[in-house]
Order: C-alpha cells, then structure tokens, then sequence
C-alpha cells in the first residue's frame, strides 16, 4: 500500500488540486453571489452583435424582438424567468436552453450573436462581472 | 520513447484521427447546458492523449489540430472551430507539459487535459461573445472537464498496453 502510494503520489497530488481548485471556484462564485446581495438576478440584459441591446426589467411580462443583420430572435420575460421563445437559427440551442432566473445565467445564440443575461441591481454593462 | 519513421507512424495517426472524429460526432449529439454552442466535453481527447504516449507530442498535436479542423467542418460550422481549436490545442498542450515530466500516468494526464479543454473553450466563447458572464460556469466546466478526463484515463490505461503490444508485433513482424 505504501509503496502503491509512494509510485503514485504525484498523480494524487495532481488529481487532489484539480478537484481543490474546482472546489474553490464554486466556492468563490457562490461567496461572490452571497456579498454582492441576492442571488436572483433582477434584469435581463441583452446583446445583440457585441452592442448592448437594451436591459428588461425581469419581474416584467414581455416579448422582444432582436433582430440583427445575422437573424432573429423572440426573448420571452415572464413569472421570473427569460427564456428564447423562438429563433431562426439553424440549431435551435438557444431556444432549447430553456429558462434562466439566477444571477449570471445566460443564453447564448451564436450563429445570430444574441447574449441574454441575467444581471442584478445597479449592475449594468460587463464592467460588473468579475469572478 | 525511440522516434520511428513516419512511414511506421502514419498508419497509426491515421486510425487514431478516424477514431477522434467518430468521438467528435458522438460527442456533437450529446448537449452540454452551456449556453455557448461548441463547448463539448472532450471525448475526442481519448486520441489524443494516446497519441502522446504512443507517437509523441508532435504527432499528438497533429491529431488535435486536423481533429478539430475536419470536426466543425463535417458536424459543425465555422463558430464552431474556434472553439474545437482552443479546447483541442490547449489540452494537448497540457497534457504534453504532463508527460514531459514524466512523473505522472495516463490518468492524471488526461485530467489535466480534459480540464484544459474545457477552460480553452471556455476562453474561446468569452473572447468570442465578449461575454464575461461566462464565467459563471467556470466552476461547472472544470469539473466536468476533471470527471470526463478521468473516466477517460481510465479508457487510456487500459487501452495504452494493449495498442502497445500490437504496435510492438507490428514492428518485428
């Protein structure tokens, strides 16, 4: 056993790390989310083609329409979450993301540059988000 | 590792490149909750990473390069490479500073890669969509990234000795 351990001690140590520093970041992530206050998000940010789209409150009850040079996507807010009810893109990964509600959250739509985020309070732009 | 002619290596990076693009298309049918379209979960790695230990570093990074290239060709699009590029460049980099030290096993290496993987996509989709929010599935990813990497270490440990041994008749056939 010893000399089990003695052969593999550096594979241990390796493995040990990596799951410390997992560990740690989700550690980090959920102390970041505690001290900045709730971990509900309270808006939904959108981004269309890199330019901020505009920012919806998401206690609200609404359907936005983006539409960029690349395509078309209808962003659906209601009961606390926000979610893609349609797109025209090709694989649908957006649409099928489902809903977001939690600080952070996202959902991306590559092939039409969409980015809708779930922001906080007083939280505007990507400046705020530093983990 | 005695280097042996290309002529003697090539079948073998032909086999293991056709073998990362059948986990490439496996791997393209399984989802990821990420919302950054691309990011996959590293199977495709399991080549690679025996690439290191049978034909070497370079060949290993053949393999990654020309997988992630023919995968977003054939199962992808364009958006898609940059991300296969990072994840698959980025592991096996990592995985060959790990088997240049020659300390650790299969195993580890391949944790190592699959970690990598997956933070080189991750990077990819934050630079790409200029979203650093992203960063929200960091701790998500890397675990991911420690779990594949394992399960396949442990594909690699059994399967490194018994390529070997076929490889080893090869040569004195």
């Amino acid at each position: 056993m010893k000399e089990f351990f003695g052969r593999f001690r550096m594979d241990l140590i390796v493995i040990l790390a990596l799951f410390l520093t997992a560990a740690s970041l989700f550690a980090i992530r959920f102390l970041y989310n505690a001290s900045t206050g709730k971990i509900g998000g309270s808006k939904v940010e959108i981004t269309s083609d890199g330019v901020l789209f505009g920012i919806y409150p998401l206690d609200g009850d609404e359907s936005i329409e983006v539409t960029s040079s690349y395509g078309h996507n209808t962003v659906r807010i209601e009961n606390g979450a926000c979610f893609v009810e349609s797109a025209d893109c090709r694989d649908l990964i957006c649409v099928h993301s489902g809903k977001i509600r939690n600080r952070g959250e996202s959902i991306i739509c590559l092939p039409n540059r969409l980015s809708v985020r779930i922001i906080g309070e007083g939280e505007d732009g990507y400046d705020a988000v530093a983990y | 590792m005695t280097r042996w002619p290309i002529k003697s290596r090539l079948p073998y990076l032909g086999l293991l490149l056709a073998f990362s693009l059948i986990l490439s298309y496996a791997e393209s049918l399984i989802p990821l909750p990420v919302p950054a379209p691309g990011v996959k979960l590293g199977l495709s790695n399991l080549p690679v990473l025996l690439g290191i230990f049978l034909l070497g570093p370079a060949d290993a990074f053949l393999i990654a390069f020309l997988k992630a290239m023919l995968s977003s060709f054939l199962f992808g699009n364009a958006a898609m490479l940059i991300y296969s590029l990072a994840g698959a460049l980025l592991s096996c980099a990592a995985m060959v500073l790990a088997f240049r030290t020659k300390k650790l096993r299969i195993l580890t290496v391949s944790a190592l890669g699959g970690v990598f993987h997956n933070l080189g996509q991750l990077l990819a989709a934050i630079l790409f969509m200029q979203s650093g929010g992203l960063f929200y599935y960091l701790p998500v990813l890397i675990t991911a990234g420690i779990i594949t990497g394992l399960l396949l270490g442990i594909l690699g440990e059994l399967l490194y000795p018994r390529i070997r041994k076929i490889i080893n008749k090869g040569e004195t056939i």
